[in-house]
């Protein structure tokens, strides 16, 4: 049994004349304890997917089901329980105006949850965060602790998948390697599945054993790490995808601008 | 190699405030020709308020002081705020990260354009118009007269960034300064910016400062690059020689890298040492 999957989904956003397919028959599937990746040009639906995924949009056709439960059929606290959200932006995606254990504390009520007050230490200690940064508030803390606060706040609530859009892209690369590391050793101890959403290959490569490549709402083709080192991409489009992440050409942006 | 666009020597820019002082730039020092310079370093390091300091687009409460900034033959530091005026812009443009922030949202992309042609220029509306429009033709926008009528909300990130180009190349500079000009952009619309200002460059004999955190970016695309940690610029290199780099903080920054086909399982963090930020020798 996978731990993600999903079926045939399609959504549709906009009414009228301006109504527009943003997905288009995603298929895919992850296993426990895996982590895939989804890559494309901005536009292309791959942080539409994750957001299907999390219930923040929910009038979407097909079929989503996380750990043998679909998501018609699960309650929707159970369903938060097990999938949870590590957004983009960290000077975004916290609360300017709350300290950092409220920010902490708030699924925990939400979700009824005993001992708040330990809960905020562990989660705080797992994602490398002394305990002084519980009386803190965000605009206090630098951009990749912030990540941090956003990654604990996703972990508090134990969940069992992780969806990550984009976490890495608004810091630094030394920060970078700090946070993708975080991972590494929380998928780890966590036994957590994660569905990485990012632009940048380098990155799903170090992370995802297999990925997906978007491109205007449909999946163009489902790659492995193994494929992708050795170049052995089928459609033209992820080829000129790869190449053009790798490094600056002028001959292949040439080519581009004239097809 | 003939006479250098932009020489600086020692540029030094602190921000007094009434607790304490703070250093944000120290005794940075290159020089510029027609060719494309990258400055390197994290958020933090100074090297947005070096492209600042020689537009002198910095706040009141900057001290900017240095033995020499030379563009053209005269010392910008020396040089009045109404003479400044002419040079920025005309002489020396901006380009910065995000055309969504950058662009007047109320206004069409064409008119802005204008208006920074008379900006710097004496010439009737119908006249800026048609240049504007040839400009958005040199910067590859197919259809550049529908182009000029529509509103920044109405075109793409890629677009955005093309637009801001055409708006900088318009007075004609010497010179350009791009502060992350393509972090906002898709890998495929980065090539073709990248593919614009390399033309630029090379048939224009423009001078390209460019200021990134990209290092693979940077390697592939600049000819020398400056790497500062905080505020000074602790290495300068080839471009192509970067992966010999030899600074340990230059290195640990590339191998902090994840890299296709390269499975580390866990990256190497930057070690962070003292010594680093310590005050270096002045030339």
């Amino acid at each position: 049994m996978s731990m993600i999957g999903i079926k045939g989904l399609d959504l549709e956003l906009g009414s009228g004349l301006r109504r527009c397919k943003i997905l288009d028959g995603i298929e895919f599937a992850v296993e426990d304890g895996q982590t895939f990746g989804l890559v494309g040009e901005s536009g292309s639906g791959k942080s539409t997917v994750l957001r299907c995924i999390a219930g923040l949009y929910r009038h979407w056709h097909g079929s989503i089901a996380v750990d043998g439960g679909s998501f018609a059929q699960t309650p929707r606290l159970e369903w938060c329980r097990k999938v949870q959200m590590v957004f983009q932006d960290p000077y975004g995606s916290l609360h300017p105006k709350r300290k950092i254990a409220d920010i902490l504390a708030e699924p925990l009520k939400v979700h009824k949850f005993s001992d708040i007050n330990r809960r905020i230490g562990e989660a705080l200690e797992q994602v490398g965060l002394g305990d002084q940064f519980r009386y803190r508030y965000p605009h206090q803390l630098s951009g990749g602790q912030r990540q941090r606060v956003a990654i604990a706040r996703a972990l508090i609530l134990e969940p069992k998948i992780l969806l990550l859009d984009e976490p890495t892209s608004a810091l630094d690369v030394s920060i970078q390697a700090e946070i993708l590391n975080l991972f590494v050793d929380l998928r780890e101890q966590h036994k957590l599945t994660y569905l990485l959403v990012s632009h940048d290959l380098a990155v799903i490569d170090h992370m995802c054993s297999a990925f997906a490549v978007m491109q205007g709402g449909k999946i163009v083709e489902v790659l492995s790490r193994e494929a992708l080192e050795n170049g052995a991409a089928q459609t033209e489009y992820t080829r000129s995808l790869i190449k053009a992440s790798a490094a600056y050409d002028r001959d292949l942006a040439v080519a581009q601008a004239n097809s | 190699m003939s006479e250098p666009i932009l020489s600086v020597k020692n540029l030094n820019v602190g921000y007094m405030s009434a607790r304490r002082e703070l250093h944000a730039v120290r005794n940075v020092s290159f020089t510029l020709g027609r060719e494309k310079v990258a400055i390197i370093g994290e958020s933090g390091s100074g090297k947005s308020t070096v492209g600042r300091a020689i537009v002198q687009l910095l706040p009141e409460i900057a001290r900017i002081s240095a033995d020499e900034m030379r563009f053209e033959g005269q010392d910008l530091l020396k040089l009045s705020e109404k003479r400044m005026q002419d040079i920025r812009g005309a002489r020396i443009s901006m380009i910065l990260q995000d055309p969504k922030f950058s662009l007047n949202p109320v206004m069409s992309v064409g008119e802005q354009i204008a208006e920074a042609y008379l900006a710097h220029h004496r010439v009737g509306k119908a006249e800026a118009r048609r240049r504007a429009i040839e400009q958005l033709a040199a910067v590859k926008i197919r259809d550049p007269e529908h182009v000029y009528t529509l509103y920044p909300h109405e075109v793409s990130g890629g677009m955005g960034q093309r637009i801001m180009i055409a708006m900088m190349l318009i007075p004609d500079p010497a010179m350009i300064i791009a502060d992350e000009p393509t972090s906002a952009l898709d890998v495929t619309v980065r090539l073709q910016v990248l593919a614009l200002l390399d033309d630029l460059v090379k048939d224009r004999g423009i001078g390209l400062l460019f200021i990134s955190h990209d290092l693979n970016l940077v390697q592939s695309f600049c000819d020398r690059v400056l790497i500062m940690y905080s505020g000074q610029v602790v290495e300068e290199i080839a471009a192509c020689d970067l992966k010999d780099a030899k600074h340990p903080y230059t290195r640990g920054l590339l191998a902090s890298l994840p890299r296709i086909g390269e499975r580390k399982g866990r990256l190497p963090v930057l070690d962070r040492q003292s010594s680093w930020a310590e005050a270096l020798e002045r030339h």
